[in-house]
């Protein structure tokens, strides 16, 4: 990360260089003053238009023509803000942007995350809702991908019952050998622990806490909707170990998540 | 994928166009060198470097304000912190924190006094996590000079509400409409509708607690 970073610093501060001795000295001057420079992009197509916002529908207010220079300024979605030379500022698709150079004359090469390069992403946040028995559940998930196959989640949960409330934790293995399509099947499989506790205007013995350790076998399917959210279905097989005693419990969730 | 292919197709296509100009002049001796077609690859130091340099907004937190309609117990003010994380252009996953305080049923009003409630614990919090669509996204005419991009978005999830000492399972449904002041400041206007079944003695009952508020986050 620490390497990657420094890396990432090296060749910004070989990037301004390349800025700096391509312009005028005027600019030499405002590129030292901003810590993080710029990105500058050349247009080379014959045209390149400007939407007024960061998604589908927003019209064309500007374009740019063949040779102009371009920055790009922010990044939301599969969206950049640019502004040209004379500071008109527009949003342009991750696609289009593709299509300029740097003034070096390489190909821009734009960070992307796109259904492709999903598996190549780490990272992923989302939540859950579903049901577990005759309880409600919903989680909160944080996972990363460990091989091309293989991810690992780790959940937070609350669950919802009629007369015991409980909140879980787990860790889960996500197994997914099929990776080219959008809905790919997989299969799931995860230890963890649960706390109930009885509802208080029910409360009438001690023992109104307990613990039980879980684990479960379940599979489901990933839909990949656009660059990088996935919606999922899925269905678990659940062993509950108590004291002294053992459930079994079938549950099913759906799921949304986003991975970075 | 496609932005890779379209990087590799250029460069292809550059040193392409590279090698033909110098076929082109060493024709004119009559001596044709091919010089070998040199694919230049994706920069992925130059990828790393521009990652860096981007500034990529995902993330979008803030809080809000608003009236909250507790079934059988009046309306109460409600106060809340949000935050959002945007998927795609379309889709974003967003987490809510509210609080209110309930007043007094009916009921409790004509024949309570301080002594006699329905309900001991009065404090109604919330949390919930929700899937959001933008729907109409679009633009705001303020005035012929003034415009702002804006958004119309439904959002389904569910949460926990925690009120009446006990927890309960929380169905949210709702409709908002965004509007984005500064590239990083959006005003918002929500209107949701948070369903949970309650005990009430031995019978059980679907309620629906309607919320309005309003509120600003910032992007980044």
């Amino acid at each position: 990360m620490l390497r990657s970073l420094l890396r990432s610093r090296l060749v910004c501060y070989f990037f301004t260089l390349c800025c700096v001795s391509s312009h005028s000295l005027a600019l030499e001057a405002e590129d030292d003053s901003s810590t993080v420079p710029v990105v500058e992009l050349i247009v080379i197509d014959t045209y390149l238009e400007m939407h007024s916002g960061p998604g589908r529908g927003y019209p064309v207010i500007h374009t740019m023509e063949q040779d102009e220079p371009i920055t790009v300024l922010r990044r939301r979605g599969s969206w950049y803000q640019v502004a040209n030379r004379h500071d008109k500022k527009g949003w342009i698709q991750q696609e289009k942007l593709a299509r300029t150079i740097a003034p070096s004359g390489l190909p821009a090469a734009l960070p992307d995350t796109q259904h492709g390069d999903y598996l190549a992403q780490q990272g992923r946040i989302g939540f859950a809702l579903g049901q577990q028995g005759d309880a409600e559940t919903a989680t909160l998930i944080a996972g990363f991908r460990l091989f091309s196959f293989v991810g690992a989640e780790l959940e937070y949960g609350q669950i919802f019952g009629t007369s015991i409330d409980g909140s879980s934790y787990g860790a889960n293995l996500l197994f997914e050998p099929i990776q080219s399509w959008s809905f790919t099947p997989f299969i799931s499989t995860g230890i963890g622990r649960q706390t109930w506790k009885q509802k208080e205007k029910l409360n009438v013995g001690n023992s109104n806490e307990f613990d039980s350790q879980y684990t479960f076998i379940g599979g489901g399917v990933n839909y990949y909707i656009g660059y990088n959210f996935v919606v999922r279905g899925e269905y678990r097989q659940v062993s509950l170990t108590g004291d002294n005693d053992s459930l079994r419990n079938s549950a099913w969730r759906i799921g949304f998540s986003s991975f970075f | 994928m496609a932005n890779r292919f379209q990087q590799l197709l250029l460069a292809a296509l550059f040193s392409t166009s590279l090698t033909s100009i110098s076929a082109s002049v060493l024709a004119e001796d009559g001596d044709v060198e091919i010089n070998p077609i040199i694919v230049v690859e994706p920069d992925n130091k130059q990828r790393e470097a521009y990652e860096a340099q981007i500034d990529s907004e995902f993330f979008e937190v803030g809080a809000y304000v608003g009236i909250l309609a507790i079934e059988d117990f009046g309306s109460s003010a409600v106060l809340g912190v949000k935050a959002s994380f945007h998927a795609t252009e379309d889709f974003f996953l967003q987490a809510n924190y509210g609080q209110a305080e309930a007043g007094q049923s009916t009921a409790e009003y004509y024949f309570g006094d301080d002594d006699i409630s329905i309900i001991k614990d009065r404090d109604y919090k919330y949390y919930n996590l929700l899937v959001g669509y933008n729907l109409f996204p679009g633009e705001t005419f303020v005035t012929q000079d003034l415009t702002f991009n804006s958004a119309f978005y439904l959002v389904a999830g569910a949460g926990n509400t925690d009120f009446a000492d006990d927890n309960h399972f929380t169905i949210t449904v709702g409709s908002g409409y965004r509007v984005i002041l500064k590239d990083w400041l959006t005003v918002n206007v929500d209107f949701r509708d948070h369903s949970f079944e309650t005990e009430i003695g031995p019978k059980t009952k679907r309620t629906h607690n309607l919320e309005f508020s309003t509120g600003l986050t910032a992007f980044f």
